[in-house]
């Protein structure tokens, strides 16, 4: 009885939490799976009916979904290493014993506090081809510079750029916080044993980086799997707003990510079913992060209780 | 075997402050254009700071657009996030992990998955559920506002493990004696647990209302009334026009930015400490 009591004590205290839970996360996930089967119209929400697999058929056609696929493919196998590995470099140069070090912390932080909506803007007309501030570079080596969002060879470059920007300052200080708990003993004999700096990087820092190595890989993915504001914003605004959302993911669909995919599909032609469809995919590779994810957790809780 | 020469202070310094200037240089440029005269933007090559500056951008570029309104309704919206938050987070770390109970562990691993559950892969059926909620369009601000608060009140999974990884680390001996007094769960959790978690509580109302002043994408999915819109989606009325302009829209992006700066330069420590327990302890 004791026991029954006990549990009706814990889940008092965790409902808000379970609550939030069932009706904004778990209804909705299952609400995905079930519209990918039917053929959902938001503005006509009654004359739902189940069609079977014909999302499934639709979304096997659909060049535009492979298209954003491999758009997103792309941003986060590009994005996850440069984004992990530039925070890695920061980090070890913030690790330095050097005074004023704070300083140099705050300024590769600040970037980190602008809206994503405000970095957008802001890249906008840095890349601007005429008039940016980082056509002044090309112009000092006298190479032409590229167009940036309007060329689709350099648009996923331009985007990739601007949330390198706006997110290392954090991935940075993820990291060296990482970098500050590797005890110095380690360090100290590898150097008694003569072992030189990039020896002691490869033996000692990267194996004990490794956890947060991995949470930052883990959280990468996520973050560029679901990539929307920078992709939307940089087409809407480049196109001056317009209303149909035709300019969405331009030039020529190279910046059409999945998510904006799936918004312009749900959103402007009114197809939740079939977005919820193309949903499933998003949730589907998700889910095998998440596997990854606790596989990854199960191995740290048990460092964290040997050690107490 | 190869050495490695040492590298002077003056080396890191330079190699520091380049790196530095990387990142600072977009916002110097951001601050620099919307000092300028409009004759100038399209000046090349640019000049970042060309005198007398143009303070005068600033008021204008806010009667540009309706700045205030969206400025009121963000800071509205931010500031129930972290109510919702406050209210729903603290209780629910207690729970999960100060009392002893049998769906404990099983229900905390569940929170923990939602962390890797993707707000894109279910955002067409949460707006199909708000909409049968009535709150999508709704004239009335707090239920056209339900969207981005409400679900605050459910918590957030990272901070819940934030602060359960904090009250993990509270001694049991400072309240087993309240217990012994007689003392019940929930005065235990409000008068003892809750005083000493102040710099955690501080951590998350920080990321609470950062992440809800900065969001885009669920403003832009749920609030479809103009009245009702936060400064991430009212910032595009700039590009309304025939010609953008440039100077209007970086001063207005200043002003978006600066209470996000402010909070940072009041509470630092929070900020940078609640970033790093994100990483090493997840």
């Amino acid at each position: 009885m004791r026991s029954i009591g006990r549990n009706i004590k814990g889940l008092l205290f965790i409902a808000p939490w379970l609550i939030g839970f069932l009706v904004f996360g778990l209804y909705p996930m299952i609400m995905a799976v079930v519209l990918a089967f039917t053929n959902y119209n938001i503005l006509q929400p009654d004359k739902a009916q189940f069609n079977g697999l014909t999302n499934w058929n639709t979304l096997l056609n659909d060049s535009l979904f492979w298209k954003s696929l491999g758009n997103t493919g792309f941003m986060t196998l590009a994005g996850v290493p440069l984004s992990v590995g530039l925070a890695l470099i920061v980090a070890l140069l913030l690790n330095q014993n050097v005074r004023g070090i704070s300083f140099y912390r705050t300024a590769i932080f600040l970037p980190t506090l602008v809206p994503p909506m405000v970095v957008t803007l802001l890249f906008l007309w840095i890349l601007n081809p005429n008039y940016g501030l980082l056509k002044v570079p090309f112009d000092a080596v006298g190479i032409q510079s590229p167009g940036w969002l309007a060329d689709p060879a350099y648009s996923k470059f331009a985007i990739l750029l601007m949330v390198l920007w706006g997110t290392t300052g954090q991935t940075a200080v993820i990291t060296l916080a990482g970098l500050k708990d590797i005890p110095r003993q380690l360090y100290e004999a590898a150097s008694i044993d003569g072992a030189g700096r990039w020896s002691q990087f490869i033996n000692i820092t990267l194996p004990s980086l490794s956890p947060v190595i991995f949470y930052n890989v883990l959280t990468g993915a996520l973050f560029f799997i679901q990539i929307f504001t920078q992709a939307f914003t940089a087409t809407v605004g480049g196109s001056g707003g317009g209303g149909t959302g035709a300019g969405l993911g331009g030039p020529v669909n190279s910046t059409l990510m999945m998510s904006l995919h799936i918004y312009k599909v749900a959103f402007y032609n009114s197809r939740a079913g079939y977005a919820s469809m193309l949903s499933l995919v998003i949730l589907v590779i998700s889910l095998f992060l998440a596997l990854l994810f606790f596989r990854f957790a199960r191995r740290f809780v048990y460092y964290e209780y040997s050690e107490k | 075997m190869t050495t490695l020469r040492r590298r002077t202070s003056v080396d890191k310094h330079l190699l520091l402050l380049a790196t530095a200037l990387m990142f600072l240089l977009p916002m110097i440029w951001m601050l620099s254009t919307s000092l300028k005269p409009k004759n100038e933007v399209f000046v090349f090559p640019p000049q970042f700071f060309s005198m007398p500056l143009v303070w005068n951008n600033y008021p204008d570029a806010l009667k540009f657009i309706d700045f205030w309104r969206y400025f009121f309704n963000t800071l509205v919206i931010a500031v129930l996030s972290v109510v919702g938050t406050l209210v729903s987070c603290p209780i629910a770390a207690y729970g999960f992990s100060r009392i002893k109970w049998g769906l404990r562990e099983p229900l905390f691993y569940v929170c923990l998955s939602t962390i890797m559950l993707p707000f894109v892969a279910v955002m067409v059926p949460t707006y199909i559920l708000f909409n049968q909620f009535g709150w999508i369009g709704n004239m009335n601000f707090l239920w056209g506002w339900g969207p981005l608060i409400i679900p605050t009140f459910g918590g957030n999974p990272l901070y819940i493990f934030l602060l359960r990884q904090f009250f993990l680390g509270i001694p049991a001996d400072l309240t087993e004696a309240a217990v012994i007094d007689g003392a019940n769960e929930l005065q235990v959790f409000v008068r003892i647990i809750l005083p000493l978690a102040k710099p955690a509580l501080t951590t998350i109302s920080i990321f609470a209302f950062v992440s809800a002043w900065t969001d885009f994408l669920a403003p832009r999915l749920f609030i479809t009334q103009k009245a009702q819109y936060t400064l991430s989606l009212g910032l595009l009325d700039y590009f309304s026009l025939h010609q953008t302009e440039w100077t209007y829209l970086m001063a207005a992006c200043v002003i978006f930015v600066l209470p996000v700066m402010t909070l940072f330069f009041f509470a630092q420590r929070q900020f940078v400490e609640g970033i790093s327990l994100t990483g090493i302890k997840a």
